[in-house]
C-alpha cells in the first residue's frame, strides 16, 4: 500500500506537469494576440483585394475568403460522401468486408492520405484562374480528408445504442425508414459536430500541407503565412501575424461551436 | 384478444455457434406467458425470432417455425411482423429528437397514417393503455426523454401498442426500474393481457411468480420445462428447474 502523502504528491506533480505543458502551448497563441496588440490594426487591415503580394493589406480578405471558400466547396463535395459512406459501413457492411474497409480507411486517415494529396497537389495544372485553383484545392482536401471524416462519421453511427434501432424496426420501420427517420435525426447534432471539427481540420491543418507542393497563389491564410515569413521585411512579419491570429480564431471558433452542438446532444441523450 | 403464437423446433445460430436447440412452445392469447433461465440461456434471442428482429443482427439465422394465429411468419413481409408481434425492450427507448406524442406516433406516420385526428385518437388510446394519459396529457410536445425512467418506459409500451399489435413480447421490461417501477409496469401488463398475448422475458422469478400464468424455463439455449406458473414452481419436473427455481444456481 502507498503511503498517503507519496500518493498526494504524485498526483499534484501530474497537475503542475500539465499545468506547465499547457502552460507551453499557450505561448504561440499569447505571442500571436500580444504581437497583434502591440503592432495594431495593421496586422487585421482590411482594404480591398489582392492576390499579388500576401503581405500587403489587401490580401488579408482576399485569403480568407480563399479559406472560406475552399472550405466551404470541400465540405459540400466531402458531406453527403461522407454520410453515404459511413451509413453503408455501419448498416449493411459486416464481419471480414467491414474489417478490411475500416483497416484500409484507418490506414488511410492519417499519413498515407497526406501523401495522397501531395501527389494529387503535384498533377494541378498550371493555371492563372481563382476559381479553378480553388476547386482542385477543395478536390485535394475532399481526397485527403474522406477516409478521417469517413471513420469519424461512422464512429457516431456505431455509438448508437442497438436497442434505438431495434425500437424502431420493432414498430415496423424498415431499414431506410430507420436509418433517415430515427438513425440520422437522433445524429444530426453529432454529424454535424463531426462536419465542423472537420471543417476546422481542412482550413487549420490540412490546408497546410498545399503550401509545400503549390504555394504559387496567396489563396490559402495558412499559404498567405507562408508567403509572408519568406518575405521577411517588418511589415510582413507583422501581416502574419495578422493571418495567423485570423486564422486561429476561425478555428476556434469552429471548434467552439462544434463543442457546443456536442455537449447539447449528449444533454438530450 | 391477441392471436396464439406457435414456434416450432427453433434452433437460432449467431455465426457458427448454435444458442438456441429445437425450441418449441405455444403461447396462447389472454394469458400472459413468463420465460425465465439465467443471463445467456437464449431467452432474449428466442423472442426476437418471434418477431423476425433477429434477422437484423448480422451473421445470425434461425432454423424451424413460427406461427402466428395459424401463418407462417415468414410468408408475410418482416415490417408486417413486427408491427403484428410488438415488442418493448429493457432499457426504454424512447426517440431522442421526438416529443412524446411523436413517439407513440411514429409507428402510425410509418404506416403511412398522417391523418391528425386518427394518430391523436390513437395515441390518446394507447397512452391511456400504458397508464400515462393523465401524467402526459399536457407534456405531449415536449421530448419524450424529458420523461422519468419508469415514463420512458410506459412511453414505449404505447409506442408498441399504437400499431395495434396481436402480440406484446417484453424483454425484461421491468430490469431498469425501481420496485415501485417494477409494480407499476406489471398491473399494466395485468390490464393488457385481455387484450394481446403476451410473453414477458425475466430473470425475476419473483416477477414470473407473481404476474405469468405458465412459465418456461430455459437452459444454454434448451428448454427445460414449460408449464402453469404454479406447478413450475412447486412441483418442478426437471431437477435443474427445481435447482434453479430453489436458488442453487443463476
Amino acid at each position: 500500500m502507498e503511503p498517503l502523502a507519496w500518493r498526494k504528491i504524485k498526483s499534484q506533480g501530474f497537475v503542475l506537469f500539465w499545468m506547465i505543458l499547457g502552460f507551453i502551448a499557450l505561448i504561440p497563441v499569447l505571442s500571436l494576440v500580444i504581437v497583434v496588440v502591440v503592432r495594431g490594426l495593421f496586422a487585421l487591415f482590411f482594404d480591398g483585394f489582392s492576390a499579388q503580394n500576401p503581405y500587403y493589406a489587401q490580401a488579408l480578405l482576399y485569403s480568407f475568403l480563399g479559406t472560406i471558400i475552399v472550405a466551404i466547396l470541400t465540405m459540400l463535395v466531402a458531406s453527403p460522401i461522407t454520410l453515404f459512406s459511413a451509413l453503408y459501413l455501419s448498416e449493411w457492411l459486416s464481419g471480414k468486408r467491414l474489417a478490411f474497409l475500416m483497416t484500409w480507411l484507418r490506414a488511410f486517415s492519417d499519413m498515407p492520405a497526406l501523401l495522397t494529396g501531395m501527389v494529387i497537389v503535384l498533377g494541378f495544372p498550371n493555371t492563372n484562374s481563382t476559381w479553378v485553383t480553388l476547386l482542385y484545392l477543395a478536390a485535394t482536401l475532399t481526397a485527403i480528408g474522406l477516409p478521417r471524416f469517413i471513420r469519424t462519421t461512422y464512429d457516431v453511427f456505431r455509438t448508437t445504442s442497438p436497442i434505438l434501432r431495434e425500437g424502431a424496426l420493432a414498430i415496423g420501420a424498415t431499414k431506410s425508414q430507420m436509418i433517415f427517420k430515427v438513425l440520422l435525426p437522433s445524429h444530426r447534432a453529432q454529424v454535424l459536430a463531426v462536419y465542423l471539427q472537420q471543417l476546422a481540420r481542412v482550413i487549420g491543418e490540412t490546408a497546410s500541407l498545399l503550401l509545400f507542393v503549390k504555394g504559387g497563389q496567396a489563396i490559402f491564410l495558412s499559404v498567405a503565412i507562408d508567403h509572408a515569413v519568406v518575405n521577411a521585411s517588418y511589415d510582413a512579419l507583422t501581416r502574419a501575424y495578422g493571418f495567423a491570429f485570423l486564422l486561429l480564431l476561425l478555428i476556434l471558433m469552429i471548434l467552439w461551436l462544434a463543442r457546443r452542438i456536442t455537449n447539447s446532444a449528449n444533454r438530450m441523450l | 384478444m391477441g392471436e396464439s403464437v406457435t414456434a416450432f423446433e427453433i434452433s437460432a445460430y449467431y455465426g457458427q455457434k448454435k444458442v438456441l436447440h429445437n425450441i418449441s412452445l405455444t403461447i396462447i392469447p389472454g394469458e400472459i406467458t413468463a420465460i425465465i433461465g439465467p443471463p445467456g440461456c437464449g431467452k432474449s434471442t428466442f423472442v426476437r425470432c418471434l418477431n423476425r428482429l433477429i434477422e437484423a443482427t448480422p451473421d445470425a439465422k434461425v432454423t424451424g417455425q413460427v406461427k402466428l394465429g395459424g401463418i407462417d411468419i415468414t410468408t408475410l413481409p418482416k415490417e408486417e411482423v413486427r408491427r403484428k408481434i410488438g415488442m418493448v425492450f429493457a432499457s426504454p427507448n424512447p426517440f431522442p429528437t421526438m416529443t412524446v406524442f411523436d413517439n407513440v406516433a411514429a409507428g402510425l406516420y410509418l404506416q403511412g397514417i398522417k391523418q391528425r385526428s386518427e394518430v391523436a385518437d390513437h395515441v390518446e388510446r394507447t397512452l391511456r393503455m400504458a397508464s400515462l394519459w393523465d401524467e402526459v396529457k399536457d407534456r405531449l410536445q415536449r421530448p419524450a426523454l424529458a420523461l422519468s425512467l419508469i415514463e420512458q418506459q410506459q412511453l414505449c409500451i404505447a409506442r408498441a401498442l399504437a400499431v395495434s399489435p396481436d402480440v406484446l413480447l417484453l424483454d425484461e421490461p421491468a430490469s431498469m426500474l425501481s420496485p415501485m417501477g417494477t409494480l407499476q409496469i406489471e398491473e399494466i401488463i395485468d390490464d393488457l393481457k385481455m387484450h394481446y398475448t403476451i410473453l414477458i422475458v425475466t430473470h425475476n422469478l419473483q416477477q414470473a411468480a407473481r404476474v405469468a400464468d405458465k412459465t418456461a424455463f430455459f437452459l444454454n439455449g434448451e428448454l427445460i420445462e414449460f408449464s402453469d406458473t404454479m406447478d413450475l414452481f412447486t412441483t418442478p419436473k426437471d431437477t435443474r428447474t427445481e435447482d434453479y427455481v430453489t436458488g442453487r444456481f443463476g
